[in-house]
């Protein structure tokens, strides 16, 4: 066994779990909170890569301004999706904001490949980080490092959010029970939307910062969107932590694994996947929904 | 004590008979469609819908009648085309002999994806079901050797029946006919049993159901099984008819074709997916020729069903029906 | 020698905890033959979840269960329905979408065996319908039983319940506050159908209606913080002074 791949199919495992916590994070409070099931969150990912790109081209900036705008950019197109389309739906069973955003997700792809075309769009990795790193021997790229770092900051700033401030607690109230935090005279509808904004937010940034790492392409998003999906429910419905455990399980799983037989990590992960379900209906903590 | 209700022999209502005759009419026009000069063009795109009417079929059982919503039903469909085209090619065109090979191959995977995905409800299944898509997808890819990956499969050739070749044009469409009508009336059949009524019941109320001695997870379990075998016989036709497959046809969007074709057409009717299926072949048809943004606008037509219409077709029908 | 009979339902030191809370403490009980058994006790007394255990919803700590003498801990729903163990719901759980016969044919199917028939028409079982009426005229609901179950009104959703559980020919049936949200005549209707339902079942009755409770228990167990506190005939525990003390309060029972 080379001890040097599997370290490097490891670094990168924590990388792109990195990204997945925090597309992850975001499906998992959207759901806790309003119980929708945001299909369309991949295609809200790849906005954000779109949006960077097109910032980047049509308004000329540079890459730190490009990643700051796209979130900017992506958000209000997420509301005006929320408002328009999960809304309608909200008193219905779960499974039609399911159906609901996998109808937008199409819209959001359709309109991607309409207006970007199929091809993919190569974005050059941002100074200061262009260059490799040693680390125990290997040459890592320095980029990957860093946007690492950020989005587990961003994804610990997310926690920190629900956790300490005033607004956090509504969320976990509403998370919680949701008719006894309206009875307590919280305002729940304008909560889901400004949660759902900013996990749109957290997707859209994910989709700019890691533009340079894995390429933007119309189905870069559906990936993310699967792994976000199995992260969820292995850490088991609604369950923040779990998620966060999740994240990296499907990550570690999905880089090591595949880095022996890429072409079957899906595959790889699906089996791991299957028999932690078999085993743990309820999630790898045990203390999700089976739904 | 009340008396049993006594059934009373009455004339039929002119509504009544048109209801009762309806079916076998359309059956029997839908049969005839190559032989009264139908251009051949038209004659393939229905052929096609055919195809995918059973297909369709197959994903009722499961969403209308189960409950159960799949986001990865282009699996059964799709295995069932490599199955058969690999075996078509490989050793035997004999189309009974390659339906029972892709039948066991598909009930085969079914079971054991089934049991894994039986094991949660609702959104999870939704997405365990659309990872075992994902993983066939990959395997498609991956496995040169076998499937040649994004090449596809190339060189199916022309099925045989009782020793002669069935050509494409109205004798394949017979035989698609055929087996759409056969299926429907297996599914319909079915639904109407006893188990056909505890798979509603689950659909229902799965606590209710389990609470009057239902063994939910086996009855979930077998619908799944169910479906994708009535898919198989659709993928089975599908491979023939193309001649051939590529991984495409094990795409998540393909799930969301077949997905919006039965929503469309109305969950829980049998009747309504076939029509969706026959209007989604059709639309795309003419679409695609207009417009580039063909996925956009599917998007936005099955947003607007979901939110507006979630009865589809059946549903307006059965209201315009209902009001005459 | 008479045979010695074991009673319909045994819990015996049943103990369920959820962190530090001891929900269910060491609690017993029996019911036997025919008998009706009330549980009641204050909000929080761990009736429910003394409930779910003995209904295979929750796992339980310590302690057995048994139906008619045998174990059936960790059982899952089915088989428990196969056993005889019924039970209904807080909050009514019926088919909604279904007609009312349907509801409780689904239940007479079910015993006999038919959830994986795929050789007849569900239709053309008339033993199964016949059944299934007779349940509906027993509970009074048989001029409503082409409505489909969602149009009826609260009172008779619950008798639904009870018919579809009487449908499972059940040996014990567990019901669990059979008459929340019912009207004074309703709960009357409620408690006459229980009474009635003694020639065929056993039945276990988690109640807040103390006065409903009185008049149709043979025996009632009074559970407060999950323990029992008392136990006897109706009789003895609306005398019975921990009890009022804990729980009756100033409820007027009649001759003391």
């Amino acid at each position: 066994m080379d001890v040097n791949f599997l370290f490097v199919s490891a670094l990168n495992g924590v990388v792109y779990g990195a990204f997945l916590l925090l597309t992850s994070l975001g499906l998992s409070l959207v759901f806790g909170l309003g119980r929708v099931v945001n299909f369309a969150h991949g295609a809200l990912y790849a906005l954000g890569g779109y949006a960077l790109a097109d910032v980047m081209r049509r308004a000329g900036l540079d890459y730190w301004p490009a990643l700051v705008a796209a979130p900017l950019v992506v958000v209000p197109l997420a509301i005006v999706m929320e408002r328009l389309t999960i809304f309608p739906v909200r008193n219905r069973p779960e499974i039609y904001t399911l159906l609901v955003t996998f109808g937008v997700s199409f819209m959001i792809i359709g309109g991607i490949e309409y207006a970007w075309g199929t091809g993919t769009v190569l974005i050059a990795t941002p100074r200061p980080f262009t260059g490799t790193v040693s680390l125990a021997g290997n040459q890592f790229p320095l980029y990957r490092l860093f946007a690492a770092t950020l989005s587990l900051v961003v994804s610990a700033g997310v926690f920190a959010f629900v956790q300490l401030t005033p607004v956090g607690l509504r969320i976990r109230a509403i998370t919680d029970d949701r008719d006894m935090a309206e009875s307590l005279g919280i305002d729940t509808k304008w909560i889901l939307t400004l949660v759902f904004g900013g996990a749109a937010g957290l997707a859209a940034f994910a989709g700019a910062l890691g533009a340079p790492i894995f390429a933007v392409q119309p189905e870069m998003g559906t990936g993310i969107l699967l792994d976000s999906f199995l992260a969820v429910i292995l850490g088991g419905l609604g369950n923040l932590p779990g998620s966060a455990l999740g994240a990296f399980i499907v990550a570690m799983t999905k880089s090591i694994g595949g880095g022996y037989i890429a072409d079957w990590s899906v595959a790889f992960l699906f089996l791991v996947v299957g028999v932690v379900l078999v085993l743990r209906p309820t999630g790898v903590l045990g203390r999700g929904r089976v739904a | 004590m009340a008396p049993a209700a006594v059934a009373e022999r009455r004339t039929l209502s002119s509504r009544e008979i048109w209801g009762q005759l309806a079916l076998p009419l359309v059956a029997a026009a839908l049969l005839a469609v190559p032989f009264i000069g139908t251009p051949a063009f038209t004659a393939t795109l229905l052929n096609e819908a055919l195809i995918y009417a059973i297909w369709a079929l197959s994903l009722d059982l499961l969403v209308g009648f189960t409950g159960l919503v799949s986001f990865g039903h282009a699996a059964g469909f799709g295995l069932a085309t490599y199955a058969a085209g690999y075996f078509a090619r490989e050793v035997s065109a004999d189309f009974l002999l390659t339906l029972a090979v892709s039948e066991g191959v598909v009930v085969a995977v079914a079971l054991v994806a089934g049991f894994i995905a039986t094991r949660v409800s609702g959104v999870a299944f939704a997405i365990i079901s659309l990872a075992v898509c994902q993983v066939l997808f990959q395997i498609a890819v991956g496995w040169r050797s076998v499937t040649q990956g994004m090449d596809g499969l190339v060189g199916v050739p022309l099925p045989r029946l009782f020793g002669r070749a069935i050509a494409m044009g109205p004798a394949f469409y017979t035989l698609s006919a055929v087996l759409l009508v056969t299926s429907y009336l297996a599914l319909r059949w079915l639904v109407g049993s006893p188990f056909g009524r505890t798979l509603a019941a689950i659909r229902s109320s799965e606590l209710r159901a389990a609470a009057v001695g239902i063994d939910v997870r086996l009855h979930k379990w077998a619908a799944v099984v169910i479906s994708w075998a009535v898919a198989g016989v659709g993928g089975t036709l599908f491979v023939f008819m193309k001649a051939g497959t590529t991984p495409m046809v094990l795409h998540w969007s393909e799930s969301g074709n077949v997905l919006a074709m039965t929503i469309f057409g109305g969950l829980g009717t049998l009747l309504g997916p076939v029509a969706g299926a026959v209007a989604f072949v059709f639309l795309r048809d003419e679409l695609t020729t207009h417009t580039q943004a063909w996925q956009f606008g599917f998007g936005l037509v099955f947003v607007l069903v979901v939110i507006l219409f979630p009865n589809g077709l059946a549903g307006v029908a059965g209201r315009l029906w209902s009001r005459s | 020698m008479e045979p010695v009979i074991a009673p319909a339902l045994q819990v015996r030191e049943l103990s369920k905890s959820f962190g530090a809370v001891r929900a269910v403490d060491r609690v017993s009980l029996e019911v036997e033959a025919g008998q009706v058994h009330s549980l009641i006790g204050p909000n929080g007394a761990g009736k429910t979840t003394l409930f779910n255990c003995v209904t295979g919803f929750l796992r339980p700590d310590a302690g057995r269960v048994l139906l008619r003498g045998e174990e059936i801990g960790g059982w899952p729903s089915h088989r428990l329905v196969a056993a005889g163990l019924v039970r209904t719901f807080q909050i009514t759980k019926v088919f909604d979408e279904l007609p009312v016969l349907e509801n409780v044919e689904l239940a007479v199917r079910s015993r006999l065996g038919r959830n994986f028939d795929v050789l007849h028409r569900a239709c053309t079982l008339t033993d199964a319908r016949r059944e299934a009426e007779q349940v509906l005229e027993l509970v009074g609901l048989a001029d409503r039983h082409q409505a489909r179950a969602d149009q009826l009104g609260h009172g008779d959703r619950r008798v639904l319940e009870v018919a579809i559980a009487i449908a499972l020919r059940p040996v014990v049936l567990l019901l669990d506050e059979p008459t929340a949200g019912m009207s004074r005549a309703e709960t009357e209707r409620i408690a006459q159908l229980i009474r009635r339902l003694t020639d065929r079942t056993s039945v276990l009755l988690v109640e807040h209606d103390t006065e409903m409770v009185l008049a149709i228990s043979d025996e009632i167990t009074v559970m407060t913080q999950g323990q029992v506190i008392a136990r006897g005939t109706p009789d003895a525990i609306s005398r019975d002074p921990m009890v009022q003390d804990a729980y009756l309060g100033a409820v007027d029972v009649g001759s003391a």
